[in-house]
């Protein structure tokens, strides 16, 4: 080997060794208590913040911010998510005729920038929600009259109709009259344009730098009423995919991680210094039926579409329902990480869940769906192997999946297959996200397979199936004028134990009526470094989310581990066997062996 | 496209396939039959000179293999083997290493909601998988035998098909000139200038996802490396003497396309083509990786695409990472050695003097 | 004609196909059958009547022509992204720089590399070592470089621990030499990576373009003068087969500075191939066209590059 390349040899290794060895010691920001910088907890997310500004607040990690950064009228309880204090007390004074609520403004409460917070404020952010109809949190005001604030200590609430809403609780942030006020009378447009850094606000913990792509940091709100917290400073930091999140905490760069999917999640189960959480998930997968276009569902000013007319027919919804294996799509498709689908309520919300019983649960069985097509008349007459309709027309349907969901494929594939086993003609057909958008506008397809979120009050989640919905959320425009009438008595009344009856039927309703059919309940997969971090605890609980921020209190009880530790990461997964390697190895050397032996013969450039 | 046929350069004359010389027989023949006797005997030179190069021949075995492989892909496993609703039908274990393995048991903890899953020999019966399986517990080997019709024929279509644009544009380029010329080179300028990752994407989203579409993609974003290298050697072709003749005694357009400018073009596009069904294979692979390909058929790139989502390369799972990527390197490696010994047989500048 | 009006020529061609290709990017996006205030309107849950003043914000709701005309007279005024509503030169601008990093530093190694192998192996033509380099380039050529880069994850990851596999840096807040050596480790996979997937390319356009020129007649006589193989190939050999070789250079880099899609998503590396097709996902409008104004301006202006340092290098060119 001649004297040049070895001496380029030796350089490259000493770099690779150098470049290795100062990476070891290098450290990432999150540092323990005992060094003296700030308490800091990093965590990561595959989510970025869309925007500070508390009227664009669209997706998981505005909702974090939001809720930290600032405070609510009520909170939801730590364990029940029922209504509790917040910055009002619980509960309100309410009227007979439950269209008036008085609350009390807890005093000496003041805003990051030191000016105090008054039942002024309060008021101000309910009136600014509503004089500019900011989509997001107007639903939760009810059919509002007026907002006032007499004092700085009592903010009124007046209704046109008596609702729950004040105390549901209401889940809008309150935000400061000084900053905001400016706004007064422009119009949204202007509103979203403001930059909101940092966002001045009276939570525990207060927004102060983001790097839009990178992360955001929040600086720990040392005065709070509710109590300060133990860090100093929380940073999320953006990752492209949940891969890089997972080697993110393995390595230490990141103290926690939520959304995990299940397949990488299962790969950290049994670190020792992680420690995982699962918690119910707000979101739920469903196979959704379209109703546009088909004679026998419309109502008046229904728009037109393409579904398939049997979808009309509740049997053969039914039978649909029963050839599904929803326990399959949980063991198979989440890998365990999710519980089987029945009512359109989450089992997050427990105090709104209605469940059917074992008489009333619609599980997998073939034969069931079987008898129920035969009987509905869908028998296959020429012997093909597929039914046909009953006047013996060919008779096809098809699901719709969106490519970008990996959930939306894999159990559309599972769907269309139990399907076609019970002898309905399925085919698949695989769209993007935006594509999907547009079939779903214009109501082009049979079924597909999607999911929703939902907040904590029923409500949302209740309008779906509503008419007014048709060509907004409804998925496929469902109408039934006994739902319709349930839902208003639900939204108009101020009694709660009322409305959990009538949200309880109206469960019972949808689930036998089967606009959809809930597949599964999806779960919330958290870990964290327990070498660094303690404290943890969720909302709700026993089972509930860490880093799900209904409000700050989950926040204020994690503390740093004191121990001063840096234990190395420790390699979790199983690694490629040793035995494949040293085959690799080996052949290279042997490769590369003889092309030296060679190269020695015919050296003409020994230089 | 991403990478380029190493040999750009257009090939001087010499390069058209030699003629055979005087018959060794002086039998009275029709032009047709001493034509047809030239042609063969070229073959058959051809077809010496190509046996002798070994790389080409250890390609051209490698790429049988494969193509048997493609073929008798039934007799592996069938055709259903390959859904995820058959691997749920037989409750086959989700992202096992290569061996034997039983079912799997899933049990959840009720406190902490931690889900295991541990295999049961008890009551489901031992199965090998060469290649262990996915994370929806197909078998690897199964998918890669089958992924193998997928990648060579979406390969071979798309080459097909960017041959025909390529050298149809080239050859209308070289051989019309002028105006004709000028327009054509300035479109094959556009698809090259653009990036060709972003014009797959914007033709996937536009076209959807299906096989036929993934094609099409390929196709249109190759298809101007071909244009430009057949013109450039149309236009050394149209200039020689022969080509003048047989205009000014009046063939049309058309005979001296096939008779004689064709002929002469053949080897450059022939080597180019082999190069090119490499590429084809490569972008596909690449496009499905990126998540641009049917997502509804299996070929070496969606099995890596699913593998990348799954955490398989950082968790470990390297049966499911390794096999697709070493399927398409050799089948790709096959093309291009084939394609290189072409290239030297025909090419005379890269012969040796 | 002198090498004067031969730069003109080249410089008006490239602007005559820069405008070309604006319009067709232009009309490229609008051909997209979904409406990006669409998807926004639903992940978003704006009303109606917001979604409508969106439309006229971002100027869809004007006749195509008028659109265009913005377009075409202000190429420079990216807008603001649809997706973020920050403006799109920041969320380009923070991707230049990791991405020249990246695509830089493998272009340069893969080129001396590959221009190394390749002389090597011609100047050997035949021999085991150049059948060795033979094979071993071509292996490189025909692995998709994202998978090579996916067995160094699995090598890296799952077992040994000596780099980092994903991101640009670790430490945001670190400064100076700390950064620097950040950002190194952070480069050394990826680089790896593309480099060896275009070493192969390059090595085997060097050994047939040297080939070429073996064959010429002027190397002959230079051998015949007496002039040691050393001499011959360093001095009259190479520098001739470099030629086509440097223009290729210059060509590629533009090309990969777009299509390196593949590595960044293998190693999360926050590049501009990941935000073009990020961008065409999210149907960002402004973020897209930018970026195929900036792509295909980098391969104009590379081949405006290389066509001059070829006419630089090779007077016949000029001349011609």
């Amino acid at each position: 080997m001649s004297k040049r390349s070895l001496q380029a040899i030796l350089l490259v290794s000493t770099l690779v060794a150098s470049l290795s060895a100062s990476g070891a010691a290098a450290q990432s920001p999150s540092a323990s208590a005992a060094s003296g910088g700030p308490v800091t907890l990093t965590i990561g997310s595959t989510s970025d913040l869309v925007s500070p500004n508390v009227f664009k607040a669209c997706c998981a990690l505005d909702y974090e911010f939001l809720f930290l950064n600032y405070d609510q009228l009520l909170n939801f309880d730590k364990d029940t998510l029922a209504a509790t204090d917040g910055l009002a007390y619980y509960p309100p004074e309410e009227s007979t005729d439950g269209k008036t609520w008085t609350f009390k403004i807890r005093t000496g409460v003041k805003w990051s920038d030191g000016v105090p917070l008054t039942a002024k404020d309060v008021a101000f952010t309910f009136n600014f929600i509503k004089d500019n109809h900011m989509g997001a949190f107007f639903n939760y005001l009810g059919d509002a009259k007026s907002f006032e604030a007499p004092d700085d200590e009592t903010f009124i609430w007046r209704l046109n109709t008596p609702s729950t809403a004040p105390i549901a609780p209401p889940w809008l942030p309150i935000i400061p009259e000084h900053i905001w006020s400016r706004f007064d009378g422009k119009d949204a447009k202007t509103i979203k344009e403001f930059k909101n850094i940092p966002a001045v606000g009276s939570g525990a913990f207060n927004l102060t730098d983001w790097k839009p792509g990178q992360y955001m940091s929040l600086d720990a709100n040392k005065d709070y009423w509710g109590g300060t917290p133990y860090i100093d400073r929380i940073v999320w930091k953006v990752y492209d995919n949940p891969e890089a999140l997972k080697l993110a905490l393995i390595n230490g760069e990141i103290d926690a991680a939520e959304a995990l999917p299940p397949a990488i999640f299962q790969q950290i189960q049994n670190v020792s210094n992680i420690t995982t959480n699962v918690s119910n998930a707000n979101y739920y997968d469903d196979l959704a039926f379209n109703f546009r276009g088909a004679p026998g569902a419309a109502f008046p000013g229904s728009p037109a579409g393409t579904a398939d007319p049997s979808l009309q027919n509740l049997d053969v919804r039914k039978a649909i329902a029963y050839s599904i294996d929803k326990q399959a799509l949980v063991d198979r498709v989440t890998l365990g990480y999710s519980s089987v689908g029945s009512s359109v309520i989450l089992p997050t919300y427990t105090q709104w869940q209605w469940q059917p019983d074992a008489s009333q649960t619609i599980g997998f069985s073939p034969e069931a769906a079987k008898s129920l097509l035969d009987s509905a008349g869908y028998k296959d007459t020429n012997g093909d192997g597929f039914r046909e309709t009953p006047n013996g027309e060919p008779w096809s349907l098809q699901v719709l999946t969106i490519t970008d969901l990996t959930y939306s494929v894999q159990e559309g594939k599972l769907i269309v297959g139990w399907m076609n086993d019970v002898g309905i003609k399925t085919s698949i057909k695989s769209v993007s996200e935006s594509k999907a958008y547009d079939l779903w506008g214009a109501g082009d397809f049979d079924m597909y397979v999607w999911g929703w979120g939902a907040e904590p009050d029923p409500d949302s989640t209740l309008q779906l199936f509503i008419k007014s919905q048709c060509e907004w959320w409804s998925d496929g425009c469902y109408s039934d004028p006994a739902y319709e009438k349930m839902y208003a008595s639900q939204h108009t009344t101020a009694d709660m134990a009322n409305r959990h009856d009538i949200v309880s039927q109206m469960q019972q309703f949808l689930y036998e009526q089967m606009p959809l059919v809930i597949l599964l309940y999806e779960k919330d997969l958290q870990a964290y470094r327990n070498d660094r971090f303690t404290g943890f605890t969720t909302q709700p609980s026993p089972v509930g989310s860490i880093f799900y921020a209904f409000g700050p209190q989950v926040y204020l009880g994690i503390k740093p581990v004191s121990a001063n530790q840096e234990t190395a990461s420790t390699s979790s997964s199983s690694g490629v066997p040793i035995w494949v390697w040293i085959a690799l190895v080996v052949v290279v050397v042997i490769l590369g062996g003889a092309f030296l032996a060679r190269r020695g013969k015919s050296s003409e450039d020994t230089e | 496209m991403p990478l380029e046929p190493f040999d750009q350069q257009p090939v001087p004359p010499d390069s058209a396939m030699p003629d055979s010389g005087p018959p060794l027989e002086e039998k009275k023949r029709t032009p047709r039959q001493i034509t047809r006797a030239r042609r063969r005997r070229s073959i058959s030179r051809f077809w010496r000179q190509y046996r002798e190069n070994r790389l080409g021949m250890v390609g051209l075995v490698v790429l049988a293999f494969f193509i048997l492989i493609a073929i008798f892909a039934p007799v592996f496993a069938p055709k259903s083997a390959t859904t995820e609703t058959a691997a749920a039908a037989n409750d086959q274990p989700i992202l096992v290493p290569p061996g034997y393995h039983c079912s799997q048991i899933l049990t959840t903890d009720p406190e902490t909601g931690l889900v295991t899953r541990v295999e049961d020999c008890t009551t489901s019966p031992k199965v090998f998988y060469p290649l262990g399986t996915d994370g929806s517990g197909r078998s690897v080997s199964t998918l890669i035998v089958w992924g193998a019709r997928i990648s060579l024929i979406v390969g071979l279509v798309a080459t097909v098909m960017t041959m025909l644009i390529g050298a149809g544009i080239g050859i209308a380029a070289g051989f019309y000139g002028g105006r004709v010329d000028s327009v054509l080179s300035r479109l094959t300028d556009w698809f090259l200038v653009i990036p060709w990752i972003a014009l797959a994407i914007v033709l996937a989203s536009v076209l959807g996802q299906s096989l036929f579409n993934i094609i099409l993609v390929i196709a249109v974003t190759s298809w101007a490396v071909t244009a430009r290298l057949v013109r450039a050697q149309a236009l050394t072709v149209v200039t020689r003497p022969y080509v003048e003749r047989a205009r000014a005694l009046g063939a049309s357009n058309w005979h001296t396309i096939t008779r004689h400018v064709l002929p002469n073009l053949f080897p450059i596009i022939f080597a180019n083509t082999i190069l090119t069904v490499a590429l084809s294979i490569l972008a596909e692979a690449t496009l499905s990786f990126l998540g641009l390909g049917d997502p509804l058929s299996v070929s070496w790139g969606t099995i890596l695409e699913q593998a990348q989502g799954a955490g398989a390369t950082t968790g470990g799972q390297w049966w499911w990472v390794m096999p697709p990527g070493l399927a398409i390197t050799t089948v790709v490696l096959a093309f291009t050695m084939c394609g290189f010994a072409v290239e030297e047989i025909s090419n005379p500048r890269l012969r040796r003097r | 004609m002198g090498s004067r009006r031969y730069l003109l020529k080249k410089i008006l061609q490239a602007f005559f196909t820069m405008w070309f290709v604006l319009t067709m990017n232009f009309f490229l996006f609008r051909i997209l059958p979904s409406d990006p205030v669409a998807n926004m309107t639903k992940a978003q849950k704006l009303t109606r009547a917001e979604s409508a003043a969106l439309r006229i914000e971002f100027g869809l709701d004007k006749p195509m022509l008028q659109q265009y005309l913005i377009y075409i007279t202000h190429p420079f005024n990216w807008g603001l992204s649809f997706q973020s509503s920050r403006p799109v030169a920041d969320v380009i601008g923070e991707r230049v720089w990791p991405t020249l990093l990246l695509v830089g530093i493998s272009t340069i190694l893969s080129t001396i590399f590959g221009v190394l192998i390749g002389i090597s192996s011609a100047w050997r033509r035949g021999s085991r070592l150049d059948v060795n380099w033979l094979v071993s380039t071509m292996t490189f050529y025909s692995m998709p470089d994202f998978w090579f880069g996916m067995m160094l994850l699995l090598a890296f990851a799952a077992t040994l621990h000596w780099f980092p596999i994903s991101g640009y840096m670790g430490d945001p807040t670190a400064t100076g030499w700390g950064h620097i050596v950040d950002v190194a480790r952070h480069l050394v996979l990826p680089v790896t990576t593309l480099t060896i997937g275009y070493l192969g390319e390059y090595s085997l356009i060097m050994r047939s373009s040297l080939i070429d020129v073996m064959n010429e007649d002027f190397v002959g006589v230079a051998r015949a003068k007496g002039l040691p193989d050393r001499l011959v190939r360093r001095r009259h050999a190479v520098p001739n087969a470099l030629l086509p070789i440097v223009t290729m250079v210059i060509l590629y880099f533009g090309y990969v500075l777009g299509g390196a899609v593949g590595v960044e998503t293998v190693f999360s590396y926050p590049g501009l191939g990941k935000l073009t097709y990020e961008a065409i996902d999210q149907q960002d409008f402004p973020v897209m066209q930018a970026m195929f104004l900036l792509f295909s301006a980098a391969v104009i202006i590379a081949n405006l590059i290389a066509d001059i340092t070829y006419g630089y290098l090779d007077p016949r060119v000029r001349e011609a």
